[in-house]
This record gives structure tokens, sequence and C-alpha cells, in this order.
């Protein structure tokens, strides 16, 4: 028995073999009319799970419609009034590869790729203008159809053509097609609209026909298949915002400030200075006592704008000079003659140029010339000497003089200038206003021909050191400056109120650009040094100087600075 | 018929040497095999593998091609799905239901036109169920908005942002400079402040009719104005131009690579700040179907004007290279991963403003369903941390005549996008930034929230 089934089986595939050589797929839908023509065989209407063979020419009328499904899931749909037949398949599921090659004369197809299309020249399709190879794609074919001959790539990889008019075209992007003109020429364009509803239309099925099934599909039988659950119910459509590639929020804080790290650290040092050059003006201070002497404190001052010397480098961030100030008053005991070095003037020293009202320099005393006892120079031991104009910007902004006077400067100085131990241990606290001190030939040419009574007022501020003799009685204190100025007398008259509840009114003043006066306002000495500064091309812009008063008790030492 | 399939099989095992599966398989394999919905994808390619043979023997039983169809959408091959699909649809011409299935399918394959067809076919007929009709509207609206190949495409956001350094100084009013401590005045120290902000990312597509080229032209724009420290309204501008080739003409797949010039304008308090031109490359590349890999390279030339609240605005003048290199990483549907390397190069007026940075950043996308289920998108998460290192080439003689700075900057932030629809959403994001420097003006603390409404378009 097992004997027979053996042999049975053995001469069915003996002569079963080269039928089935020739065995490509199966018919899985058909509209008639439809006719398959095997090699060697007469025509025949093909019908619903008909084998198809190998060179098998399967035609439809205008009426017809034929599904070939292949056994690797490559499908060929053909429309009407088409021919095609498949040349030749071979499919190993093992090593998961096929091959397909298959002519078409005429007709419109939508070919779907199973393991062909995802094999390396898997699909060749011959058509009357040339081969068409096809890697992993949904492509409509239209040959001599009523929109002529195109190749569409609806979906995949690529699609190409290796014309027989010569040269070859490539697609590898859907909505784009391969169309054959006059003569056979091809090229690549965007697949228009109406050829898709053209072959969308030939390929569709007509009312009334069931393509050779029993028993169609329902509506009912859709909507309960798992197919909706994992395909429509299962996506939305996304949302059609363009390709912005990165969440907007990225983008906005990729544009905020503290991001754009350059714009945030330009906030911290937004006072970053800009002036430059070198000025010259004036100082006055007050000696003060480390140790509790209680003497009358001196004053000191300078009356030469050339004493004191600042010059002031932004783009190097930094600035430094030196002040020669002398006592002024009393000049009795231990004397005042010093010449303090500070900042890039000194080469030990530092300085602070952070912005234009904020800076600062140290020097490390060793050329400090001073003497505070009259005795002669001496070369000091180090010690710190140090002009700042406030601490950073919070006393700059306090006594800032004027918003556009950018060609003033003033600050503080402290020096701790050694003494030969009588008394012991003194700093000078000084203060110290620059600018662009006006020459003596531009001042003459700006006033030439004036006539006196030509005069100009300057509104401006006092700032200095006050002691009531005690110590540590030491205050500073500002006040108002008003200066009238007669330039054709070169005279004037200058007013300092409000300084440390104290008003000084009527001030005397003689000279020009230089100018100085002395003399009493009712019990108090006044000494004033001064001169005019340039700014922005005006030769008597504004006024800088320095003051002492003193009435034998109460004494002070400042500098002053106005712009008319 | 049946009969005669199963002869002709067994004939082709032995044909073929005794390959390992008779190439059309009996429907009783079939059932004898479990259906394997939602099984690993080994199983469910075994159980595709026989109703595809199930299928050849017998094309008209409609539960193998439901199966067959539903198990090819689940392992992604979404052409066998449309194929067979096809085929029911020839059994029952116009069946709303399946038209619609079809019509999602073209569509996620991203044949428009095709989906589009079978939708209008649905639409066209009459008695249509609510839930088809919808669907199908949903779809071509979508449709009809990505239709265009150029087109226009943006978003606009505006909100308002609270952070406590807004002006990124240090948080100590104490700096050292030169070896000597200095207090630093109000406006030099750290201070909060809020903003109101207007930003924007536009992009015009204008195809080239080449098969994916493009030239592509971007611009995006940011406003802000602070609550008190009006020094840092800021204005900012950045519009690119220039072609995108897609890389499959050089038989690449899934790659562009893009040219562009850039232009930058910047306005700081008021005043014009900066402006930039440059130019820019970057190649984008799909490495499979969950990685995608991009690069970019660009130049500018930076060009920063003083005012008279930043009068040394210049010295920051100079050239600037930037290079930065993408990755993202689909963990599954709703996880991505993302990292970024950067490097740049910033060559200054100033030798104190050049500098070396490097940085990294990681990063995690999470996409959940809107807690509001009259709405269909997801909401996302976006978690990153980035680091730098800026290294900068020499000492600023201001704050260290001897050492340069040298920063560590981390980034820490965390994003949450809401949609209502209609492109309409919600942003929130928190981020806290802190910058360890050698140098302690830039020693800076910052934490900031922000949340506005955009408009996708």
């Amino acid at each position: 028995m097992l004997r027979t089934v053996l042999v049975t089986a053995l001469i069915a595939a003996l002569t079963a073999a080269p039928v089935f050589a020739q065995q490509a797929g199966v018919t899985a839908a058909v509209n008639q009319s439809a006719k398959g023509r095997a090699p060697g065989a007469v025509a025949r209407t093909i019908v619903l799970g008909d084998n198809v063979v190998v060179d098998e020419q399967i035609d439809t009328n205008a009426d017809g419609l034929v599904q070939i499904l292949l056994a690797d899931g490559t499908t060929f749909t053909v429309g009407p009034n088409s021919s095609l037949t498949i040349d030749r398949f071979v499919y190993d599921p093992a090593a998961n590869t096929a091959q397909v090659t298959a002519s078409v004369s005429k007709g419109v197809f939508r070919f779907i790729g199973g393991r062909t299309s995802k094999t390396e020249d898997g699909v060749q399709i011959n058509t009357p203008v040339g081969t068409v190879g096809i890697r992993g794609a949904v492509v409509n074919f239209s040959v001599g159809g009523s929109s002529g001959t195109h190749f569409d790539l609806v979906f995949g990889r690529e699609v190409t053509l290796a014309a027989l008019a010569g040269g070859t075209e490539r697609l590898f992007r859907p909505g784009y097609s391969i169309a054959i003109g006059q003569g056979g020429a091809s090229s690549v364009i965007r697949t228009p609209a109406e050829w898709t509803s053209l072959i969308q239309a030939a390929l569709t099925a007509k009312p009334g026909t069931s393509g050779g099934a029993g028993s169609p599909p329902s509506n009912q039988q859709v909507a309960q298949s798992g197919v909706s659950k994992v395909n429509s119910e299962a996506s939305a459509p996304a949302v059609p915002t363009g390709p912005v590639d990165t969440s907007a929020i990225q983008q906005l804080q990729a544009l905020t400030p503290s991001n754009l790290h350059d714009v945030a650290q330009q906030v911290v040092d937004s006072h970053a200075p800009t002036f430059s050059g070198t000025f010259n003006g004036f100082s006055a201070g007050i000696v003060h006592s480390l140790t509790g002497n209680t003497t009358v404190p001196q004053l000191f001052a300078n009356a030469d704008a050339d004493d004191v010397e600042i010059t002031f480098d932004a783009a190097g961030r930094s600035f430094g000079g030196t002040i020669s100030v002398a006592t002024v008053t009393p000049l009795s005991g231990p004397v005042v003659d010093v010449s303090v070095a500070f900042g890039s003037a000194d080469p030990a020293g530092n300085s602070y140029f952070v912005s234009d009202d904020i800076f600062a320099a140290t020097g490390d005393g060793t050329t400090v010339v001073a003497t505070i006892d009259g005795t002669g120079p001496v070369t000091g031991s180090p010690g710190a000497a140090t002009l700042a104009a406030g601490v950073i910007d919070g006393q700059g902004e306090a006594f800032t003089l004027c918003e556009t006077c950018d060609y003033l400067q003033w600050g503080v100085w402290v020096t701790d200038v050694p003494g030969n131990g009588t008394p012991a241990g003194n700093d000078l606290i000084g203060t110290g206003v620059t600018g662009n001190v006006t020459e003596l030939s531009a001042f003459d040419s700006y006033v030439a021909g004036l006539p006196t009574g030509t005069t100009a007022t300057y509104n401006g501020l006092a700032f200095g050191f006050a002691s009531d003799g005690s110590n540590p009685g030491l205050i500073a204190a500002t006040g108002d400056m008003t200066m009238t100025y007669d330039f054709g007398a070169r005279t004037g008259e200058m007013d300092i109120t409000n300084f440390d509840g104290r008003d000084f009114v009527g001030m005397d003043l003689l000279g020009g650009p230089g100018f100085s006066g002395n003399g009493l306002i009712g019990a108090v000495n006044y000494d004033i040094n001064g001169g005019f500064v340039t700014g922005h091309g005006d030769p008597a812009a504004g006024v800088i100087g320095n003051f002492v008063l003193g009435d034998g008790g109460w004494q002070a030492a400042g500098v002053f600075a106005g712009t008319r | 018929m049946r009969y005669r399939l199963a002869c002709v099989g067994l004939v082709a095992a032995l044909w073929l040497g005794g390959a390992a599966q008779p190439a059309f398989a009996q429907p009783s394999d079939l059932a004898a095999t479990p259906r394997a919905v939602s099984g690993s994808v080994q199983q469910v390619e075994a159980r595709r593998q026989l109703l595809l043979k199930a299928m050849m023997a017998d094309p008209a039983d409609l539960d193998v091609a439901f199966e067959y169809a539903a198990l090819s959408v689940e392992i992604g091959d979404l052409e066998g799905a449309v194929s067979t699909l096809e085929r029911m649809l020839i059994f029952a011409p116009g069946l709303p239901r399946l038209q619609l299935e079809l019509g999602v399918l073209y569509y996620r394959l991203g044949a428009n036109e095709v989906a589009k067809s079978h939708f209008d076919a649905v639409l066209a007929q009459p008695g249509v169920p609510d839930d088809v009709r919808n669907k199908v509207a949903v779809y071509l609206t979508a449709i009809d908005k990505g239709a265009q190949t150029s087109g226009f495409h943006g978003a606009i956001i505006t909100g308002a942002r609270y952070q406590t350094n807004a002006n990124s100084a240090p948080s100590s009013n104490i700096v050292n400079l030169n070896g000597v401590d200095f207090l630093l005045g109000a406006a030099g120290v750290s201070s909060p402040d809020a903003n109101g902000f207007v930003a924007g990312t536009f992009r015009y597509i204008h195809d080239l009719g080449s098969q994916g080229d493009r030239l592509v032209a971007t611009l995006q724009a940011y406003g802000a104005l602070y609550a008190t420290q009006q020094q840092l309204n800021t204005g900012v501008v950045e519009a690119t131009l220039g072609p995108d080739f897609n890389l499959q003409h050089l038989g690449i797949d899934g790659a562009s690579l893009g040219f562009y010039g850039i232009g930058t304008g910047v306005l700081l308090g008021g005043n014009p700040y900066m402006l930039g031109l440059g130019a820019g490359t970057n190649l984008k590349v799909q490495l499979g179907p969950q990685v995608r890999a991009g690069v970019t390279l660009e130049y500018r030339h930076e060009m920063f004007q003083n005012s008279a609240v930043r009068p040394t605005a210049a010295l920051r003048s100079g050239n600037r290279v930037n290079a930065k290199g993408t990755i993202e990483y689909a963990l599954g549907e709703d996880v991505t991963l993302f990292g970024v390397l950067l490097g740049e190069r910033r060559q200054a007026q100033a030798r104190f403003h050049s500098f070396w940075e490097l940085g990294a950043t990681a990063g995690v996308v999470f996409d959940f369903a809107s807690p509001f289920q009259q709405f269909d998108e997801d909401w996302s998460l976006i978690l990153s941390a980035t680091y730098f290192h800026r290294q900068f080439d020499a000492p600023d003689p201001l704050i260290n005549k001897v050492v340069a700075q040298v920063d560590d900057d981390v980034q820490l932030s965390a994003a949450l996008s809401m949609p209502f629809g209609d492109g309409l959403s919600l942003q929130t994001a928190l981020s806290y930034r802190f910058v360890e420097s050698n140098y302690g003006l830039a020693d800076t603390r910052n934490f900031s929230v922000t949340a506005g409404a955009m408009k996708e378009f």
C-alpha cells in the first residue's frame, strides 16, 4: 500500500513537474471578460481561483478587471483593455526571496510588491517603451491608455526605466512619474492628479460586479474584522503643521536672552568703560589720623592742574596716574607734600576700570614721596594707595556730576603714608576731579573781544571731607556749587551751599582759564584753585577745582565740578 | 478546485527539492494554527504565510483575507493589506467601510491622491454611516492641507516667562576682581523679572519639482518686554534661505542635504545690538525606521553694536562657527530619545570674548493621550539636560589678569505641550540653568517658568 502511494506520488511529480514549472499565481478576483492564453494553448475565459502560469497572456476587454496574486504576496491588478504576461516567477520561501518578470503590451495596471520587490532586481516589467525595474513600491502603469504611457510611483523606494529609445529614468519620490512623450522620449514629472484619477477609475470595479466572489463582504463584516481595529480606529491623520523640526517651546527657549548667553553676559558688564585719555585736574583732602590724634587735621590740595594727571585706557580696562598735593592749612607742624602714584602709573599697582563711573586703583606705596613732618622726602615702605570712585557703582551713582559730562571724572582716594614715627600712622583721604583742562591759548581765543559783563553761570556739585576737629569726626559731605564768571573781566564768584549744613556765598575768584581765590567768608577762610575744562569742543564747557575751608575748628577740603 | 491545488502543492514540494513548505497551504493547516493577532513578529509572520497560502487556495475566503490584511497592518506591511482590501473591493464595489480602510492605508503610505479618491468615493455614496463620514472628513481635511508640495507653515506662540535671574547676573553681590573684592551695585546683582513675549517660527517651502529638492526659507522671530528691567527687552530675528537636496538622487535613501544663507538681527534694550551674516549646511538622514540623525555646520560673522548702555559690545564682534550633531531614536510609538553634540568656536575682537565651547544634550520625549477625550492629539512631555564647557582664549584684564575664564554650564528643562485641536496648544516649560565659572561675574543661577498659547498653521 505504502509502495503504491509512493509510486503514485513519484509519477505525479514527474509528470506534473513541467506543468508546475510554469506556475506563477492565481486569479484572486475576476470581472469578465478576461481571458488567459497559455503557451501552446487556446484562449480560455479565466475565473476566480484559476492558476496563472508562466508565459500565459492575460487579456481583458472593456469591462474586464483581474487581480493576479503571486505566491509571495505580489499582486497585479489588471484594468480594462489590458494585456499582461507573467514571463518568469521564482519564489524561495526559505530564503524569503522572489523574482518576477512580466510583460505588458497595453492597458492599465497596478503593481503591489510582495517579496519580489523587496529583493534586489526582483521585479522587471517589460513594456513597449522599455524595461521598468521596481524596488519596494506600489506602481501604477498606463501603457497607451487614455492618459498615454506613464509609470507612476504611488509609494515606495524606486522605479527605473531603461528606455528603448535610450537613456534611463529613475523615480525615488512618491508622487512622481516617468512620462513617455512623442517619439518615446522619457522624462520625470510630478504625477498629474488626473492621471491618478483615470487609473483609479480604471481599476475600480463597476457596480453590480463581484469579482467572481460568491458572497462579497459587507460593511458589517468590514467593521467587525480586525482590520478596522488596527487601521482606521488606531490611527488619526497627522497634524498637518508642516515640517517644523523642533517643538515650538524648544525654539522659544533657544531665542530667549538667557540662552543667547552673549546677550546675557553683556548685561552683566553693560557698564564697560569707554572713557579714554589723559586728564589733569585738582585734588584736596584731609589728613586722617589712624591713632586718634586730636590735633587739628591738616588740609591739603594742589594749586596747578598739572599736579594731578590720570590716564584712562578703556580698551585696556586700566587707568592710573599721579596726584601731588601739599598742605594748605595749617602750615604749622608736620606738612604734607606728597606725590601718590597708583594704578597703571605704578608698576606694582593695579587698576579696576569697570565702567566710566566705576573704577579703582591701588599702588604699593613704594613710589610715594611724602613728607609729613617737613623733615624731608621719605620713600615710603609698602602701603596701599587707593583711588576709588565709589564701590563699583554704588557711590559713583550717588555722586554723579552730570550725565552728559563725559569729559569729567572724579573720585576719592586714600593713601597710608608712612610717617617718621611722629605722629605714627596717618591716612591722607582725598578727593580728586579731572578733566580736559583748557589751554591758555584756547581760552584766550574764546574770550577775545568779549566785553566785561559777559557772564556765564556754572552749576554743579561740591564733594569733600569735613572735620569738626575731633577724631574720628571726619565725614564725607556734598553740597551744591554755583559759579558765575565774567569772561571779559576774567573774574568770578562761587557759592558752595548745603555743604555739611553750611553755606559759603560770594567767594571771589580771579584768572582764567586757571582761576583761584582766597579770603574770608564770615569767620571761615577759603582757598580755591580751579580751571575751565573743554567738553564737546567748548573750551568753557565746565569748571573743576578744589577748595579748603576752615575756621580753626571746623575744616573741610574737597573738589567741585560744574557745567554751564 | 481545492483538491487540484492541493495536488499541485504536493508536486511543487517535490519539484523544489523538498523546500521548507508547500507553496499553497491546506486550509486544514490554517485551522490548526491559532490566530496570532498581537503575537510576536515571528508568530505573526508565520501566521501570515499560512494565510497567504490559504488565500491562494481560496481567494474568496473573506475570513482569511481579513485576517491576512489585519496582520499585515500590524506587522507594518501596509502594501500587503492594500492589495488584499483592493481585491475585496472588486468583490464589493464601492463598499464604504472598505474604501475607508483603503483610504486610511494609502494615507498612511503617503499616497494622498489615491487615498483621496477612496475617501471621495465614500462621501459620494448615499447612506454612509455617520462615523465613517466623519472619519473621512477628518482625513480629507488633512489631505487638503498637506496636498501643497509648496507652502507656508509655522507657529506663533505668545505668553509670559518668569525668571529668578532675568539679567543673568551673579547671585552674590561681592565679586573678586584681580584679588580684590568689590561690591556690586544693584544693577549688577541677579534680580527676578517677568516678561511677556511673542515668538514665531515660519517656513516657506518651494518644491523644485525634482523629486524632493526644495527651496526653503525660514524665519524665526522673538520679542520680549520685561516688567522692570527694560534693558533686557529683546527683539531677535533670524532668517535663512537656501536649497535642500534629496540625496536619493545619489542613491542614498532617506537623506537630504541643505545649504543656506543666514541673516540675524538682535535688538536689546531698544538699541541695535547685533547683526549677523553667515551660511550653513545640514545633513539629515533616516538611519532606519526608528533612528533619525542630522549634522549641522554654520558660520556667522557677527557685528555687535555699541550703545549707551552697552558701550563695549563691539568687542564681541567676530566670527562664529558651530557644529551640531543630533540623533533621535524612537524607543516605541510614545517614547523618543534624543541626543545632541555641540561644538562652537567664537573669535571675537577682544580675545577675552573668544572661546571654544563643547557640549551635549540628552533628552526624552514622552507622548501620551490627552486627558481630555474630545481631543485626539497626544500631549508631549520633553525632558532634557544640557552641559556645556567653555574655555576662553585670554584673561579679561578687568577680572583676572592671569587666568582666562572657564565655565561649566548646565541646563535642565521640562516642557509640556498640550494640543487642543485646530493647531492650538498650550505650551509650558520649567528650566534651571547654573553656570559654574572661575569668573565671579559669570557665576549665575536662573530658574524660569514659561507658559504660552501656540497656534500652528
